[in-house]
């Protein structure tokens, strides 16, 4: 039998033991004594969220391509199995090799939400590791970070040796070169931070200082004395420029047990056209970079082929932006459709040919149509510069209900800047006329009742986003507007259609903090570790009071984070960080946002954001790069 | 054509669930291209189905699937471009074409020998397991979803042995020899008793509550974990439901 960390009597008792076995087709498996490099990949959540995530998948397949490096993977222990290792002192192991954690050179932690920082201590933690980058010794593996919680990784600097700011294509390879020369050179751990310092995009958290004013605020942040001429200044963003040159994997890992993303992915294009003005993901992916269509199709064919899969999903952050997406989607379906491949396309504006694909590639009677307005009036959605206008949303629902469709799902945010009790109640007002639309439907061509499910989330203000200035409602306001439209929904003629779905306020004030925090939280968040917050994401396992304890007993003040404005004078402590976009750029869009003024997307026109250095083809179409 | 495979699931993989087992060999089809029939409907599914499943933990040599394909070509090559895309822990041992009209194995599977060994550092009286199976009744409380009632397992259990060679004594209708199961085993497995038991959606008895039986019967506490189960072959009832069992493997023709 393969060796296995953990003994069976554990594993016979815990919760999905398949989490802990690895060996899962596509695993790559190596000798360790043929490598120079182990690296242990690390999503710090459970497995099926974890191994749904493409980044790790990438980062995966191309370490391995290296034959001196074996890249393994690591997701957090749930509960249960927590609980064991504790108790048993069982160190957590890598997947493939089921090795210790702590025998590694690399541990690299993706930092994709907010709320999973606890779940990082708990890694490191069970891993045996000390907690703090100033206290790990030689035989401790370097611990980086990285994704897009790495914008601002001042929360956790002092958790990490090296954070990775932008994406990995372009400078892992680097370092891990660099990693093996020291390693060669007999250098030491300091060696290494050194010369992993004067790369392109790495952050190395100990050799800055930042300083605090007597109101919290961030004073100074600069080069510690001893690293200057060593450590940059500023961190500059890494971009891949021509991303079907680069890698991408044909055999993903396919998991035992099922995953939440359960099919292979097609990432089409990263960064986004569009600018919303409350999207993080918009401004720090800049520039929009699309895959070449024949590099897709074969990807597509090569990864069905290698998983097995049944379902193939495009993923992007606005699918119906990607020039040729209707080549790619008709290919997908002519190739595929007829060998069972269902094909997923979230993130689709709904209009003519989105339906028609979707009539062929779902069941209409299980299948929904997807809005995100996001705001309920115009005048709202036109300061977070959310293109959908209510035209729109309607012709694609009254064109869908036609086509058979009877439910409709539509996301909004709550407490976006300036937003009054008009544009809450516009929401309902929203929610309800398109049921309306659906009733003016002659009767037998209805396909039942509608059903509407109105989500809506709270606004939390992010880095490198216009909005990283404004204040963050508080707990109370949140749930007031929560209320305001809960009562705005039952006032409207199809109250009995629409379902109304929201978010907790109290995870959310979380994530604000984070969000937007510096080096003062490291020791509160360090606290609500210890007393036993993990997996905060999951509502069973949230506990505020632990957390209001620990800010608390830090001297920290939650709404210093959240519920104050930032004036444009001063030094936020994500500002080392190059992220393409200007500070300039995005107070503008600060200001044109307050006058309800709305910028074009890339492809009508530049708007000289700052991310055209990176040389995309968009942006050298455009002439600004 | 509908196909009848016999296959193991050994190793780490008896840590995969049912469920779970079924989408790994739908991939493992859909990777090895194999020609599988699907249903018709707007989301058609490989024809593909599994005899009786085998409890998370428990190892076994003698599994069914039934599977209809539009062609198989050679039996040897057709297992082995399976086999090659699933690991090694999970083998297609045999491949047996079933006439059309024959029942899915499901609603065949009548009984299957099982091997019940003790883990290191586990001890047992085992040398009392005659005694209690000389009992005229061993009545167990049986636990279903909703209910749980007392029944009386005896009838169940086909035929026992102590080892496998006393096993196969009591099973004139045996043509097959049992495997030597260590040989496909993680060590320190010992053999302690093997058991015929009545199995499928009918009457269902699970070795695990033989054994749950005698421990109480002995009056020592029953630990699940002491014992690895072992399933060795399982089998469709050709009596028509009179008379003495018939018991043949599945891979056999078993039109009734």
């Amino acid at each position: 039998m393969r060796k296995l960390a953990l003994p069976e009597e554990i594993l016979l008792t815990v919760e999905k033991p398949a989490r802990y076995l690895g060996n899962e087709t596509n695993a790559v498996h190596k000798e360790k004594e043929t490598v120079d490099i182990r690296f242990c990949m690390c999503f710090p959540d459970v497995y099926e969220i974890g191994m749904s995530h493409l980044g790790i998948q990438i980062l995966y397949d191309m370490f391995n391509k290296r034959e001196d490096t074996w890249c393994e993977r690591l997701y957090s222990p749930w509960m249960d199995l927590d609980r064991v290792l504790r108790e048993k002192k069982i160190p957590l192991f890598a997947l493939e090799s089921q090795d210790p954690v702590k025998e590694f050179d690399f541990l690299g932690i993706t930092l994709q939400y907010e709320m999973c920082y606890t779940n990082v201590l708990q890694i490191l933690d069970l891993s045996g590791i000390p907690f703090f980058a100033a206290d790990r010794e030689e035989a401790d593996p370097i611990v980086i970070g990285g994704g897009p919680c790495a914008y601002n990784p001042e929360p956790l600097a002092d958790f990490f040796d090296l954070f990775y700011i932008g994406e990995g294509e372009t400078s892992y390879f680097e370092l891990l070169d660099r990693y093996r020369e020291n390693q060669k050179a007999g250098g030491s751990r300091r060696d290494f931070l050194k010369m992993a310092a004067g790369l392109e995009g790495i952050y190395v958290p100990q050799f800055y200082e930042a300083e605090y004013g007597e109101d919290g605020i961030l004073a100074s942040f600069q080069v510690k004395e001893a690293y200057r001429g060593i450590a940059k200044d500023r961190i500059k963003k890494q971009v891949v420029s021509d991303l079907s040159g680069t890698y991408y994997p044909e055999k993903p890992v396919v998991p035992f047990i099922k995953a939440v993303q359960d099919r292979v992915v097609l990432e089409i294009q990263r960064g986004c056209i569009r600018g919303c003005r409350f999207c993080q993901a918009g401004m720090i992916y800049r520039p929009v970079r699309e895959r070449d269509l024949e590099f897709l199709k074969q990807r597509a064919g090569a990864m069905l082929k290698s998983t097995g899969q049944e379902e193939i999903s495009l993923s992007s952050l606005s699918s119906s932006d990607y020039s040729r997406l209707k080549e790619l989607v008709y290919y997908l379906i002519d190739e595929f459709g007829s060998k069972g491949v269902n094909i997923s396309l979230p993130s689709l504006r709904i209009d003519a040919f989105a339906l028609d694909v979707m009539g062929k590639v779902q069941d209409i009677k299980k299948s929904s149509l997807t809005f995100a307005p996001e705001a309920g009036s115009q005048r709202l959605r036109d300061v977070i510069n959310k293109g959908l206008t209510e035209e729109v949303i309607l012709n694609g629902a009254r064109e869908a209900f036609q086509g058979g469709w009877n439910r409709v799902k539509l996301y909004f945010m709550l407490g976006q800047p300036t937003e009054t009790e008009e544009d809450i109640e516009a929401i309902a007002v929203l929610s309800d006329k398109i049921a309306r639309e659906y009733y003016k439907l002659p009767k037998d061509q209805r396909n039942g009742k509608v059903q509407i499910v109105s989500s809506t989330s709270f606004f939390v203000p992010k880095p490198f986003t216009p909005f990283q200035w404004v204040r963050m409602c508080t707990g109370e306001e949140f749930l007031e507007k929560q209320r305001f439209l809960s009562g705005k929904l039952k006032e409207q003629l199809n109250r009995k259609s629409i379902q109304y779905n929201w978010h907790e306020a109290e995870l959310t004030m979380l994530e604000g903090v984070f969000a937007r925090g510096d080096r003062q939280l490291g020791a509160a968040l360090l606290s609500a570790y210890q007393k036993g917050c993990m997996f905060d994401s999951w509502s069973e396992y949230f506990h505020y009071d632990r957390w209001l304890e620990a800010f608390e007993e830090n001297g920290i003040d939650p709404m210093f984070y959240t519920a104050r404005e930032r004036t444009k004078e001063e030094l936020l402590p994500w500002d080392f960080i190059d992220a393409g976009v200007t500070k300039a750029f995005l107070w503008k869009e600060y200001e044109r946002a307050l006058a309800g003024q709305v910028t074009p997307n890339c492809k009508v026109q530049c708007s000289g954001c700052g991310a055209g250095v990176y040389q995309a083809e968009i942006c050298v179409q455009k002439g600004r790069a | 054509m509908k196909l009848r495979i016999k296959f193991s699931k050994t190793g780490t993989m008896k840590f995969i669930s049912h469920l779970d087992l079924m989408r790994y060999v739908q991939k493992a089809l859909r990777r090895a291209e194999i020609p599988v029939a699907y249903s018709q409907g707007f989301s058609p599914h490989q024809l593909l189905s599994f005899a009786a499943p085998l409890g998370l933990g428990d190892t076994s040599e003698g599994d069914y699937l039934d599977l209809t394909v539009h062609s198989m070509g050679e039996p040897e090559e057709f297992l082995e471009k399976i086999n090659r895309e699933m690991n090694e822990e999970i083998r297609l041992l045999s491949v047996s074409v079933q006439e059309d009209k024959t029942k899915p194995s499901m609603a065949l599977v009548a009984a299957a020998d099982y091997c019940v060994n003790l883990r290191e550092g586990h001890g047992i009286a085992i040398e009392s397991f005659p005694e209690f199976m000389g009992q005229k009744e061993i009545v167990v409380r049986k636990k279903s979803k909703r209910t749980e009632q007392e029944v009386d397992i005896r009838p169940m259990i086909y035929s026992w042995g102590m080892d496998a060679d006393g096993f196969r004594r009591q099973q004139e209708e045996a043509e097959e020899p049992l495997c030597p199961v260590q040989k496909v085993y993680e060590e320190g497995l010992t053999p302690i008793c093997y058991l015929r038991l009545s199995c499928g959606s009918s009457s269902n008895v699970k070795p695990d509550l033989v054994m749950e039986a005698f421990c109480k019967w002995l009056g020592t506490e029953y630990e699940p974990l002491a014992f690895q189960i072992h399933r060795l072959e399982t089998y469709a009832d050709l009596s028509g439901g009179e008379g003495k069992k018939k018991f043949v493997p599945l891979k056999d023709q078993c039109v009734p």
